[in-house]
């Protein structure tokens, strides 16, 4: 099958980079995957590089948010990295379901507040 | 300006060009213009085609005492060259074949004109009025029979409605794109994201905001946001004079749009009356961080990027304390 995910540790967080298209199959074996990283290594935060998507449609939305609840409940913050204007654009225009949903605008800026503290950029 | 401020534009043209004007069939079918109307007023047209200068003579003696004079007639090249206009004007009217779209765009022709010059509807509607006292009366020879007459000034008004109609319509057109250029180019001045501060970007809303603006509104911020990675966005909406769930909905997908992209909203000017309705209409407001005063939002930006704030002499400033 074709990879649509890659991951790295970068200190307390694990950083899962995009690649290319995303379907709702690969949204899946993308999500069991991390999870199951995430339960093995206890680390405190999560970041989901989008920076290389540049289309998406309501089942990214929906996926997103999901994969964002489901690494919140293993106790992990997780952030999305390196949004483009288009699709922040597309994802309202889409009403994705973006409530709990927070990004950042690179990895390493991600990356910084997740090790800064839960406390940071909470209203 | 935005993108998407463009394409708002050409859509907005793209309307304009469809309705083009009166259609000549139309204009026909609703004022009931008959060939045997077209015969009747060609025939009146034998009587007083010969007379046009005269016409022209009684009615510019006439114009003379109208306060448009001096405004548009103060030159002499010009007057003449309307006078040719309107004598042609009126033979085309009085010798008219048939109603198409060439005769149509020919008088929609002079009601732009007028629109552009700004001669008011009552100008026009007098002058009208006048030129048709001169044609029935002044310059009636009285060789029709009364019956013969009376159907020839029917036919004539038709003919004259069916202007007005055509100038009406032109006046209407050439109104309504003035005020959608107006609104076109309000829009463009109406997103000016500004960098308060390194990683504070501010915009001040005045107006109301509709589904389009709130469209603009959104892709100026985001951009902003892409283009200088600001943290804190703060938007004063201390000029927008109605918040209603549509608005409110529109300021909620804002500021969630931006936290996608790593800056947090923070909303400012909300006034106890905004305050009031938005918590009445349900609005969930618990993901959105307000504060009454530009002032308090800006301290608030301040301490979230880690600037503090003091006084030449060491003491904190700022704070109302």
């Amino acid at each position: 099958m074709e990879r649509t995910a890659a991951f790295a540790r970068v200190r307390d967080c694990l950083v899962v980079t995009l690649l290319g298209e995303t379907t709702g199959r690969s949204w899946e074996s993308l999500r069991s995957d991390l999870l199951g990283r995430l339960g093995a290594s206890g680390v405190r935060g999560v970041v989901i590089d989008a920076s290389a998507v540049a289309v998406v449609d309501d089942v990214d939305g929906r996926a997103l948010a999901d994969t964002v609840d489901m690494c919140r409940l293993l106790g992990a913050r997780a952030l999305v990295a390196g949004l483009s204007v288009e699709v922040v654009t597309a994802l309202i225009l889409l009403d994705a379901p973006l409530d709990r949903l927070e990004g950042e605008a690179s990895v390493e800026r991600a990356i910084e507040r997740l090790l800064q503290g839960a406390d940071d950029g909470q209203p | 300006m935005t993108n998407s401020g463009l394409q708002v534009r050409t859509t907005r043209q793209d309307t304009r060009g469809g309705s083009q004007g009166v259609d000549a069939a139309e204009l026909i079918r609703r004022l009931e213009i008959t060939p045997e109307d077209l015969r009747l007023v060609r025939s009146y047209g034998k009587i007083v085609v010969p007379q046009i200068a005269a016409y022209n003579t009684l009615f510019y003696q006439w114009m003379e005492r109208q306060p448009e004079w001096s405004i548009f007639f103060s030159d002499a090249v010009r007057l003449t060259h309307v006078q040719q206009r309107q004598m042609q004007h009126w033979q085309d009217l009085f010798e008219v074949e048939q109603i198409d779209e060439a005769y149509v765009a020919r008088r929609v022709r002079i009601g732009e004109i007028h629109a552009r010059i700004g001669l008011s509807l009552m100008a026009y509607f007098a002058g009208i009025d006048h030129s048709m006292r001169i044609f029935k009366h002044e310059l009636y020879d009285g060789s029709l029979s009364i019956d013969d007459y009376t159907h020839v000034s029917v036919a004539v008004s038709k003919l004259i409605h069916a202007d007005a109609t055509l100038v009406l319509d032109a006046y209407t057109r050439a109104t309504s794109q003035k005020i959608a250029d107006q609104a076109s180019a309000l829009l463009e001045m109406s997103t000016p994201v500004t960098a308060l501060w390194d990683d504070i970007l501010m915009l001040p809303v005045v107006g109301i905001i509709d589904s389009n603006r709130a469209q603009d509104i959104m892709s100026a911020v985001l951009r902003s946001v892409a283009e200088t990675r600001a943290r804190i966005f703060i938007m004063d909406i201390s000029g927008v004079p109605v918040v209603d769930t549509a608005v409110a909905n529109h300021i909620i997908k804002i500021t969630r749009a931006t936290r996608l992209m790593g800056c947090q909203s923070v909303l400012s000017g909300v006034s106890p009356v905004i305050a009031q309705t938005m918590v009445e209409l349900g609005v969930d407001v618990g993901g959105i961080l307000t504060k009454a005063t530009l002032r308090d939002a800006l301290a608030a930006a301040y301490e979230a990027v880690g600037i503090r704030l003091v006084t030449a002499d060491g003491r904190a400033a700022g704070s109302r304390s």
